[in-house]
């Protein structure tokens, strides 16, 4: 049985771990969307 | 997470409290403060090496022809220049101070992220030695400018891939920083501390931090398609393929201009911290300041194009960049007034931290109001930076410093460096105003003969202000062994703010019970 501070360490730990992945993803696509528009540009 | 260890851990508090010793300690660094010391080290090691590099430019230009570089080492040192003070100073020094102060400001025992802190710490001195080391290869270092417009960037020698590796790792270095700073301000602040009681330093960088991650993928972009040019046979920025050179500028200054708001937007947050604390007044406006700073992140997306007024756009789209550029002059206008309005009939003093803070408010004006009339026609760049960042930095490492090192610095001293600092600043960019009017162009090694006097005095006013920095240094070496004592509040008995509440020096474990906010 967990008590409460345990439960909202844990909680926060994985708010902390989907925030840190989340950002990471917008970062990773914003470097992905402007290499491929750019690739989309050459085309049009 | 220290947070989390600090309440399921608490049999470990002997463990945590002691302070690592030896090298380990600044390799294996996870605690926040040791990470904002290395950063501000860093950057005041950058600032005066880009410094050094203003200064050979300025030597360059004392005299019209060629007297010591060859135009190929002056474009060297022009884009070195910019790289280094840039990503090198101003971006490191204001991570250092998040660092150092977000989690004393929120509450919070530590960074969210504390071995992600260590890593983007640990790749910049390997991504400046990279962009330096470029200098003693064949063709010497990086000369196409620091916005690296192709083609002229892709006629580098062997500097160019130096440069673009250099330039991917402290974009990964900046994007790590600002997800610590975003996770730690979202899920680390002290119960009772809602986003609007949020000091107003974490708040400009908690917009910034969004503010880089997405634009520095973007100048990751930019550069691996450069490289691929340059290496694999890709057109993105060649005609001859089938490429667009003006595209690299579009892509480019969509990152730019954010950049220059990256720069500033943490300038505003010390200064928002210093004028209330020496005008014994609380700041007014600050909900207005917070939608202010989050207005002028959101408008700086949509302004690039001003910087490439000439490449030939539709009309259209030079009245749109031309009426959104101007429209940033309101949130920055909102902040100007609000700031004038916390001192009005305030109880001013004039300490070292307020005087910075009161340069960078009319000196940061005349750079935005030149902004503001350049948004009519195409910048003057170096009076908000210099005067602007770099002053700010300055504020802030006079304001905090008695809170990191538990000692004060001689006054007498930092008057001194704030003086000299301010007139040489201005004798060294104001007649760039009027050489500029008189058509001389920028980056160029050699000039019409009647360019030199105001040359003259540009390289005066260079030498004194790079050699004032010399009483900065002594200023903060002299405060941080010789000092003497500074309080828990350091400046005035009815300082608020979490930071304040801790003993001076901050002790190296702070927070580790998180404190109730009322």
């Amino acid at each position: 049985m967990n008590t409460p501070i345990q439960d909202e360490d844990r909680n926060r730990r994985a708010r902390t771990r989907r925030l840190t992945l989340v950002l990471f993803a917008v970062a990773i696509a914003f470097y992905a969307a402007f290499i491929g528009l750019s690739v989309l540009h050459g085309r049009a | 997470m220290a947070h989390a260890d600090t309440h399921a851990h608490g049999d470990h508090h002997d463990h945590h409290d002691h302070k690592p010793t030896g090298i380990g300690r600044w390799l294996f660094a996870t605690n926040h403060k040791d990470i904002g010391t290395m950063y501000l080290v860093f950057a005041l090691t950058m600032f005066l090496l880009g410094g050094v590099m203003a200064m050979l430019i300025r030597l360059e230009l004392l005299q019209p022809g060629l007297q010591f570089f060859d135009p190929a080492r002056y474009n060297s040192l022009v884009t070195s220049h910019a790289l280094v003070m840039i990503f090198g100073g101003v971006m490191p020094a204001f991570v250092g101070l998040a660092n150092w102060m977000v989690p004393l400001q929120i509450g919070a025992p530590d960074m969210a992220l504390p071995r992600m802190n260590n890593y983007s710490f640990w790749i910049l001195p390997f991504a400046f030695t990279l962009l330096l080391s470029s200098f003693f290869t064949a063709g010497g270092g990086p000369a196409g400018g620091w916005t690296l417009y192709p083609p002229l960037s892709l006629q580098a020698g062997e500097s160019f891939p130096l440069t673009i590796f250099a330039i991917h790792l402290m974009g990964a270095s900046s994007i790590m920083g600002a997800i610590n700073v975003i996770v730690t301000i979202l899920n680390m602040r002290a119960p009772g501390m809602t986003l609007l009681k949020l000091p107003l330093f974490c708040w400009t960088w908690l917009i910034t931090a969004y503010l880089l991650i997405a634009v520095m993928p973007v100048l990751a972009g930019a550069v691996t398609m450069l490289l691929t040019d340059h290496y694999f046979g890709t057109s993105f920025f060649n005609p001859a393929g089938g490429g667009d050179p003006v595209m690299f500028q579009h892509i480019f200054w969509f990152f730019g201009h954010p950049e220059v708001y990256i720069l500033i937007l943490p300038a505003f947050g010390v200064v928002s911290e210093i004028i209330p604390t020496f005008s014994r007044k609380p700041l007014f406006g600050y909900d207005a300041m917070v939608y202010a700073t989050a207005s002028i992140a959101f408008l700086s997306f949509i302004v690039w194009a001003h910087h490439m007024f000439t490449v030939g756009m539709p009309l259209a789209g030079q009245m749109f960049f031309m009426m959104s550029t101007m429209l940033i002059a309101v949130p920055t206008g909102v902040k100007v007034f609000n700031w004038t309005t916390t001192m009005w009939r305030g109880s001013l003093t004039f300490e070292p931290p307020m005087l910075f803070a009161l340069a960078f408010l009319f000196l940061f004006s005349i750079g935005g109001f030149s902004g503001l009339m350049l948004a009519i026609a195409p910048a003057d760049y170096q009076y908000v930076l210099v005067p602007g960042a770099v002053f700010a930095i300055m504020a802030g490492v006079y304001y905090w410093l008695p809170k990191w090192s538990g000692r004060m610095y001689n006054m007498t001293l930092a008057k001194w460096h704030f003086w000299l600092s301010t007139i040489s600043v201005n004798v060294l960019f104001f007649p760039q105003h009027f050489l500029g009017l008189a058509g001389m162009p920028r980056r160029i090694p050699d000039y019409s003969v009647q360019f030199t006097d105001w040359n003259v005095v540009s390289s005066i006013g260079g030498f004194a202000f790079g050699l004032s920095q010399l009483l900065f240094i002594a200023a903060i070496v002299h405060g941080v062994w010789y000092g003497k004592p500074a309080t828990g509040k350091v400046w005035d008995a009815d300082m608020h703010g979490l930071e304040w509440t801790l003993p001076s020096p901050a002790p190296y474990h702070s927070f580790e019970e998180a404190p109730e906010i009322h």
